[in-house]
């Protein structure tokens, strides 16, 4: 169970009242929850603050009952997804995705099938080698998903817990209806094969549906 | 239909513009065929080499001074890029630090501060009576240790490290930017993916840097290969030299005319070349100055580390890059205001030198402003055609190429070349005034106009259907559309040019005499004459007065760029209805 408990944040050097964002909200395991609201109204911020980019001005936010807020981003159980500029453009397919498993690149045998196995379940297998460039805009996302996907299958360095929260602010939104439909039903079966918790950010109403999604609506001051 | 626009537009009045700059561009490629066909005149009484190699092995001193050029280039080039991209990343993720906003704008001076007072800071840090020797001597004298001395500074590390204290802070300007517009995602990547300093340098930073380290790297060579004054103060004699020094060498003291038009043949070759490796690549051209651009970070998320050695280590690359841009600049500023200022002032010929260099510099920026707008409008009339004719293909690849030719010829070739051109027709001394000035013009409009014209073009672009729509005349458009777009870019121009006016030592080396001088040419004959204090004094006041005209320069285009507002008008109009 994911519980952000009364997190507050403001970008403000001197916050006051008005300028801080609040959220509490509790999301259950291995279940997708979509999170909507208006523009400006925090969503992306609550998931930078459970992604570690973000430090909360007070409150907590635990993950199976340990709080997390203590941790460096790359310590925590969190994989992200962002709408854009989720891969590196230099590298090709292999080593972008590799990359998620260590960023000092090892290439044993264990991480190459790992690596295999997250292209071939996203259904973008034989495309080790190529550019980042050459790939349409729905074959960089799952690129980026099969990255979150090695990332969930192995445990982190000091513990055995393993990197099950996903979060997705908006990367779909930039595709078109089709391939928005196939990524949102790859994410499904992530979520089912590998017992994934995902937060997702969206504007579109119609994912939550396509999800079988919880959905929590951001409000102002809520 | 197609060239609709463009007739619409010349109906409006704009048709002397482009005319006039193509005026221009056919008075530069003229001036260029006129000098070399005399240059090839005056070689070939003299049994002018036919071959490369010929040229090449024709004098000892030839090959002699292409092979120090090319290794004091080399040496210039790898230490600056050295230096440079370390302290690029450090700049990057160390952005906020205080004191980092000075650092950046100190990474501005290299354009701005004459060679000839670089030179006399590196002196008066490194030199026999720098700050350096003087801790050295006072240590000795306090301990009974031996006498410690550094050696005579001049010479190959003293050209070298001249060199770097102004390509460095160049290839900063360059690097630094490309780091800091890495997308804001990609940091939160290496933060979530853990990545190590050195991870982050191999996938984030040296990969955004990467295309440009050799461009970057045949632009300074380019620099450091041609350049002159900087030699000519700290090569300490003839084993350390180029092409340039060669030159005047030759016309100013051996009076060897023939040599001088040999190396000026080879010295057209090599800018004749390098200018084709500049046009034909698609990353050279982004080395070439561009409308300046504020650098601001795109994410606090720019480091994932929190290592005190990395900080420690960020911390000694600072300081170094402090002593190497302003220990000199300080060093030079205690000497001179401690040493022979008021002797410096109470001399006649230094009030003439100043009078002539701030005459020639803001004649200067005022014509080169004015003409880099003609060309950069020239360019803009000229991207209107749709279908363009040949001829009209030909004006396009003239105006680029003719105004670059410029800025690959040092401008002591320049001055060979009107030396040849002029000696028969008058007297050269008599006229060296507007020699000088042309050379500087003409050295200024290269870089004015790749400024200039990128935004210009862009700004026109942009308001082109609004200013036909409502029928805009020239005056108009001029004042309340261009104008607060592109006047603060004219006046960095301006500054930029007469700053670099100021401090030029290039054709004054050939033309000075005891009539006319300049102030750079009297703070060389006084370091010369070993008058160091003098010197120093002089350097610190031709810094002053540089820093004054760039900033006279920046004041102008806050002017001109203050957007004209009718509103009172209209509101007194309104009372007097009422």
């Amino acid at each position: 169970m994911l519980e952000i408990k009364e997190v507050t944040f403001s970008y403000a050097p001197a916050p006051k009242a008005s300028d801080t964002l609040c959220f509490d909200l509790t999301v259950n395991a291995q279940s997708i929850t979509v999170i909507e609201g208006a523009s400006g109204i925090g969503k992306s911020t609550l998931l930078h603050l459970i992604a570690g980019f973000l430090t909360p001005l007070s409150g907590d936010i635990l993950w199976q009952g340990q709080s997390i807020c203590g941790l460096l981003p790359a310590e925590r159980p969190v994989s992200i997804l962002f709408q854009n500029d989720n891969l590196f453009p230099h590298l090709d397919v292999w080593t972008n995705i590799a990359i998620g498993l260590a960023a000092n690149i090892r290439n044993s045998t264990d991480s190459r099938n790992m690596i295999e196995q997250s292209l071939s379940d996203l259904g973008i297998q034989g495309m080790n080698k190529r550019p980042i460039d050459t790939l349409s805009g729905g074959q960089q996302q799952r690129v980026a998903l099969a990255r979150a996907l090695v990332r969930s299958r192995i445990s982190l360095s000091d513990q055995s817990a393993k990197r099950s929260i996903l979060l997705l602010d908006e990367p779909f939104s930039a595709l078109d209806p089709e391939i928005k439909a196939e990524c949102l039903d790859q994410v499904k079966q992530m979520v089912a094969r590998d017992g994934l918790t995902a937060l997702m950010v969206t504007h579109d109403p119609a994912d939550a549906k396509n999800l079988d999604a919880v959905v929590f609506s951001l409000k102002p001051n809520s | 239909m197609a060239n609709h626009s463009y007739i619409y537009h010349y109906a409006h009045g704009f048709r002397f513009l482009p005319l006039s700059g193509l005026v221009i561009v056919g008075a530069l490629c003229g001036g260029f065929v006129l000098a070399l066909t005399a240059l090839l005149q005056a070689a070939a009484p003299l049994d002018a080499p036919q071959s490369f190699y010929e040229l090449l092995t024709s004098d000892a001193r030839i090959g002699y001074a292409l092979q120090s050029a090319l290794f004091q280039a080399a040496l210039s080039t790898i230490g600056s890029v050295i230096v440079a991209v370390p302290l690029s990343v450090v700049m990057a993720r160390r952005y906020h630090w205080f004191g980092m906003t000075f650092l950046r704008l100190m990474t501005g001076l290299a354009f701005v501060i004459p060679t000839t007072v670089a030179a006399s800071g590196l002196l008066a840090v490194w030199g026999r009576q720098g700050v350096i020797n003087s801790i050295l001597m006072a240590i000795s004298d306090m301990t009974p240790l031996p006498l410690l001395e550094l050696p005579s500074f001049f010479g190959l590390k003293a050209v070298v490290l001249a060199h770097i204290f102004f390509n460095a802070p160049l290839m900063i300007r360059i690097f630094l930017p490309r780091i800091l517009s890495v997308p804001e995602n990609h940091w939160r990547l290496a933060r979530m993916t853990g990545m190590t300093p050195r991870d982050q340098f191999r996938y984030i930073e040296w990969p955004a840097i990467k295309a440009m380290i050799i461009p970057m790297m045949v632009l300074v060579f380019l620099f450091c290969f041609s350049s002159f004054s900087l030699v000519l103060m700290l090569g300490g004699g003839p084993a350390v030299t180029t092409l340039e020094v060669e030159i005047y060498a030759a016309i100013r003291i051996a009076y060897n005319f023939h040599l001088a038009v040999l190396l000026t043949m080879m010295q057209i070759a090599v800018a004749v070349i390098m200018l084709l490796i500049m046009l034909c690549h698609p990353l050279m051209r982004q080395t070439m100055p561009q409308a300046v651009t504020s650098i601001k970070p795109s994410s606090i998320h720019i480091l994932s580390s929190r290592s005190k050695l990395l900080k420690i280590l960020d911390i000694i690359c600072v300081l170094f890059l402090f002593s190497l841009l302003i220990l000199p600049i300080l060093a030079l500023f205690f000497k001179g205001l401690t040493g022979d200022l008021f002797i410096v002032l109470a001399e006649p010929v230094f009030w003439q030198a100043l009078q002539n260099s701030l005459t020639i510099a803001l004649t200067t920026a005022c014509c080169v402003s004015f003409l880099a707008m003609m060309l950069a409008e020239t360019r803009y009339q000229l991207g209107l055609i749709n279908s363009p004719t040949r001829w009209q293909i030909v004006a396009r690849l003239l105006l680029e190429s003719s105004v670059m030719i410029t800025l690959v010829i040092p401008s002591i070739v320049m001055g060979t070349t009107m030396f040849i051109l002029l000696r028969s027709y008058a007297d050269i001394f008599a006229i060296a005034p507007y020699l000088v000035l042309t050379a500087n013009i003409l050295m200024g409009l290269p870089v004015s106009y790749r400024m200039l014209s990128g935004k210009w073009v862009l700004a026109r672009q942009q308001d082109q259907h609004l200013r036909l729509a409502y029928g805009m005349n020239r005056r108009t458009s001029l004042r309340f559309l261009i104008m607060p777009v592109m006047g603060r870019d004219i006046g960095l121009i301006f500054g930029m040019v007469a700053a670099m006016s100021m401090g030029d030592l290039g054709v004054i080396a050939l033309f000075s005499s005891s009539d006319f001088k300049t102030l750079p040419w009297l703070l060389y004959e006084q370091a010369g004459r070993y008058r160091t204090d003098e010197a120093s004094a002089t350097a610190v006041l031709l810094m002053g007065v540089t820093i004054m005209v760039f900033i006279l320069g920046s004041l102008t285009g806050r002017l001109l760029s203050r957007a004209p507002s009718m509103a009172a008008t209209h509101v007194i109009s309104h009372h007097k209805a009422g």
